[in-house]
């Protein structure tokens, strides 16, 4: 089973070093605008949540791409192929989370591509905010709710 | 004698301060809060090897830092005070 | 290929031009960038005998050449100007996200030259910079000001704002970025009121490239790996955040209490340090652009008379409104501190300044009448309502924000202002940490902690262990940490990084970005030629010979650890000077100008 990013939102320190590392990832250039995270603070809320492509199931900017310039790879990333693209800018379109970003600099559409199965962002992110695991096991969760019903339960004895 | 904790040893003694039966020295007291709080506690206090004292324990003795009154061996009062903290920092 | 953008904006309040010019290469490989460079440029171009309010006074931004990188924690960025409250150099350094932001937008600096007549703000949004009309702002908290930016600019604009008391002229207002974070000592938001700048809006689309893209890499990955791993830079300041200093401080017995006259040990001090912080009020950890440390604190306190939501307190925000005005109650302080953000002021100065208005209150020497009610250390309303008053302008406030030193000479005891060169000295007794009561007496902006940290080997025993109790040994460790600090300040990383990383990493990560085959003494040579350019400024300047309060040289510590001890300052000052390569009147000699390639004669720099 393909691993996922998952983002825990409450461990988000808003440093935006996932920004950074993205782009110089990518392009070799610090530039959150060439990121493909961006964070997004709500303020009053006291809350920062790190946005990416989900990598959706049934991704419709691939379904409607045009030239076939979008394609799932082996880690089941949706991935751009810039020498294909003609920047017909129809998955942005097409993007219901936005998630798909023109790059004034290369002048081609880019999207997160988990870093070809290594995530910068997960690796760089000080806090755990952003993590790589296998979507269909959620152990910290579960482990959690069973410790507090051993704490419950295990003082009647 | 009197042990204060501070930061995250707080976390593992559940309390604030302590009175100990005296030590003789800090060697010897670090392996009886070892004893009472458990390999948690002697993972901070000790290094890996156990020959040493941990990286992550700041000791005084009535203010004063270890280092400077004989290290592992300082000798201890019944009437010290010993203040227990981890690599803490700020500026 | 550099991490230089190569370009820094001149603007001219007065005539309302705004120039692009090129940045002084020569000058920032000399001096690093942010504090170094923006000090040369100062140097360069201002009499060191100007008025700090007066129009001929210049206010420079300046980032380094890490800011804006995955450098570890490279988002800082440098105010520079003549400081209204010491008349020293001044430089505050702030962190945040307004630096980075700067870069982006395709430029390293901003020199503000002159005064405009009308409230202005500058707009920068990638290469279209216009100076706009700031009446709106006027008169508005920096809350406010960011807000209606953000609402009227756009979201993604970063804000570097003054609140009110800088527009009033307080001595130590600061400039405020990103609403929480602070350019915050000497009275830099004076400056910029003066110029009646309100704020400065930058969005940048634009990139931060570096020289050795490969190799700049290996170097931040290391030095985020060892940082990760230090104790310290890796989960304690995350944990606790600064605040957690309050209990080992003052369980060595170092903790000024209640304006430094009752002692330097506090009973209740637990109730205000980190643990109670955590315990109590904290919401969550907060970093700033880029870092991995993360020590900010998102604090709430939920209800009671002091209700309220903001970030901080900060350790010697958290001293000075706490133990030095003999204060427990935690809410209390982190209300005045939020107070102090909002208002755009310096906690540090303001809280020390309550502090010694409660000892000439207690003295006798200031009447009840002009404060308008009994003020007594350990009142917690005094300090929430006296810095509101500050932040209002009004009754005691306007007092108030002279700052201690000239409060205390206006009712005939300055001696009672714990301050040097006036500015207030922060949260640690330099009788019980004599390498401290060096670095006071000593620094090149007044009464300053952070810029010789000697606790970090006196009492936290990092980078190695020394005896706070002895004067030995201080002058040469203290020249280092001020000439490595001072390097730091310049290239846009935050101090907090030495808890991790040495000379060699910080270094390594300058050589790759700019693409530099220096060494790393040479490296920490410019930081030491830094400072010696300041203290040419302020030789040239006229300020005060460094010295200490009275209260240091001859009050002993009653108790405690350090019981019995003043500061042995002159134990000490000589040999400082000379380790420096100064002569006995602390002047550099021919021989140390030579070396550093400084000869500085009052407003013409030559290089030699």
């Amino acid at each position: 089973m393909s691993k996922q990013l998952v983002v825990k939102p409450e461990k988000c320190v808003s440093c935006r070093t996932c920004e950074l590392v993205c782009s110089f990832e990518h392009t070799q250039q610090f530039n959150p605008k060439l990121s493909s995270v961006t964070v997004i603070n709500y303020e009053e809320a006291l809350v920062s949540v790190p946005v990416m492509c989900m990598q959706c199931e049934e991704a419709c900017c691939l379904k409607v791409c045009p030239v076939g310039a979008i394609t799932r790879d082996e880690q089941g990333a949706v991935v751009m192929h810039p020498d294909k693209c003609i920047v017909c800018k129809m998955c942005m379109s097409a993007c219901p989370l936005g998630n798909i970003s023109f790059s004034p600099i290369t002048r081609k559409m880019f999207k997160c591509d988990l870093c070809g199965g290594d995530p910068n962002c997960v690796k760089f992110c000080p806090s755990g905010a952003i993590q790589y695991v296998d979507p269909t096991e959620n152990p910290d969760r579960k482990k959690a709710v069973a410790a507090s019903f051993k704490e419950v339960f295990g003082e009647e004895v | 004698m009197k042990v204060k904790f501070f930061a995250t040893y707080r976390e593992i003694t559940k309390c604030k301060e302590a009175y100990i039966p005296t030590q003789p020295d800090v060697w010897s007291l670090l392996h009886y809060l070892s004893g009472v709080y458990g390999p948690e506690m002697k993972a901070k206090l000790f290094t890996a090897d156990g020959n040493d004292i941990g990286q992550d324990a700041i000791l005084l003795i009535n203010g004063r830092n270890i280092a400077h009154l004989g290290g592992k061996n300082a000798p201890i009062l019944d009437t010290d005070t010993i203040s227990l903290f981890p690599m803490v920092a700020g500026g | 290929m550099t991490s230089w953008i190569g370009t820094i904006l001149r603007v001219d309040l007065a005539a309302g031009t705004i120039k692009k010019e090129p940045l002084n290469m020569k000058d920032a490989h000399d001096y690093v960038g942010a504090r170094g460079l923006g000090t040369k440029y100062f140097c360069d171009e201002v009499d060191p005998k100007v008025e700090p309010l007066s129009p001929e006074n210049k206010l420079i931004f300046m980032t380094g050449p890490l800011t804006g990188t995955a450098a570890s924690s490279a988002g800082r960025y440098e105010v520079v100007a003549k400081a209204p409250l010491t008349g020293t150099i001044g430089a505050a350094n702030s962190g945040g996200h307004f630096g980075p932001e700067l870069k982006f937008a395709g430029y390293d600096g901003i020199i503000f030259e002159n005064a405009s007549e009308t409230p202005v703000y500058l707009y920068i949004n990638d290469d279209k910079v216009e100076i706009r009309d700031a009446s709106e702002l006027w008169g508005k908290t920096v809350y406010e000001t960011t807000d209606l930016l953000n609402e009227s600019c756009g979201e993604s604009f970063k804000v570097a704002c003054i609140g009110p008391t800088g527009e009033n002229g307080c001595l130590f207002s600061g400039v405020m970025n990103d609403k929480h974070r602070a350019a915050g000592r000497g009275g830099m938001g004076a400056v910029m009121g003066s110029k009646k700048l309100k704020a400065v809006a930058v969005r940048g689309t634009g990139s931060v490239s570096v020289a050795r893209p490969n190799k700049f890499k290996e170097a931040f990955v290391d030095a985020r790996a060892k940082l990760k791993a230090d104790p310290i830079g890796g989960a304690g300041m995350a944990a606790f955040g600064t605040e957690v200093l309050v209990n080992i401080i003052n369980e060595s017995g170092a903790l000024p209490f209640r304006n430094w006259r009752d002692g330097a040990y506090f009973d209740e001090a637990d109730k205000t340090g980190g643990e109670a912080l955590a315990d109590q009020y904290l919401v969550k950890n907060k970093g700033c652009f880029g870092c991995s440390i993360c020590c900010g604190r998102v604090t709430r306190v939920p209800d009671g008379p002091f209700k309220s939501v903001g970030e901080g307190p900060e350790y010697e925000a958290g001293w000075s409104y706490g133990a030095d005005c003999g204060i427990s109650d935690l809410a209390a302080i982190c209300k005045a501190n939020f107070l102090c953000n909002e208002y755009g002021m310096d906690p540090i100065t303001l809280g020390a300044t309550i502090a010694c208005a409660m000892e000439l209150y207690e003295a006798g020497a200031l009447p009840q009448e002009d404060v308008g009610f009994p003020l007594r250390f350990g009142d917690p309303h005094a300090i929430v309502d006296l810095t509101l008053a500050v932040g209002k302008n009004e009754g005691f406030g306007k007092t108030l924000a002279l700052g201690s030193y000239r409060m205390a000479e206006k009712y005939g005891r300055p001696e009672l202002s714990m301050s040097v060169k006036k500015q207030e000295m922060p949260a640690y007794d330099g009788r019980a940490i004599q390498g401290m009561a060096l670095e006071y007496a000593t620094s090149n902006r007044g009464g300053c902690h952070v810029r010789g940290y000697l606790t970090s080997p006196e009492i936290l025993g990092v980078p190695l262990k020394t005896d706070p109790m002895v004067t030995e040994g201080k002058p040469a460790l203290l020249k280092t940490f001020q000439d490595l600090t001072a390097l730091i300040d310049s290239l846009g990383i935050c101090l907090f990084t030495t808890f991790g990383l040495g000379l060699p990493e910080i270094a390594a990560q300058y050589r790759e970005a700019i693409g530099s085959d220096e060494s790393d003494e040479e490296i920490l040579l410019k930081g030491e030629r830094c400072w010696n350019l300041e203290k040419h400024f302020n030789i040239a300047a006229g300020v005060e010979k460094d010295t200490l309060p009275p209260r240091l040289l001859r009050e002993k510590l009653p108790s405690g650890p350090a019981a019995g001890k003043v500061a042995e300052l002159y134990d000490m000052l000589g040999e400082y000077y000379s380790v420096r390569g100064w002569d006995q009147d602390g002047v550099p000699t021919d021989d140390k100008n030579a070396e550093l390639g400084i000869k500085y004669e009052s407003k013409i720099l030559c290089d030699i």
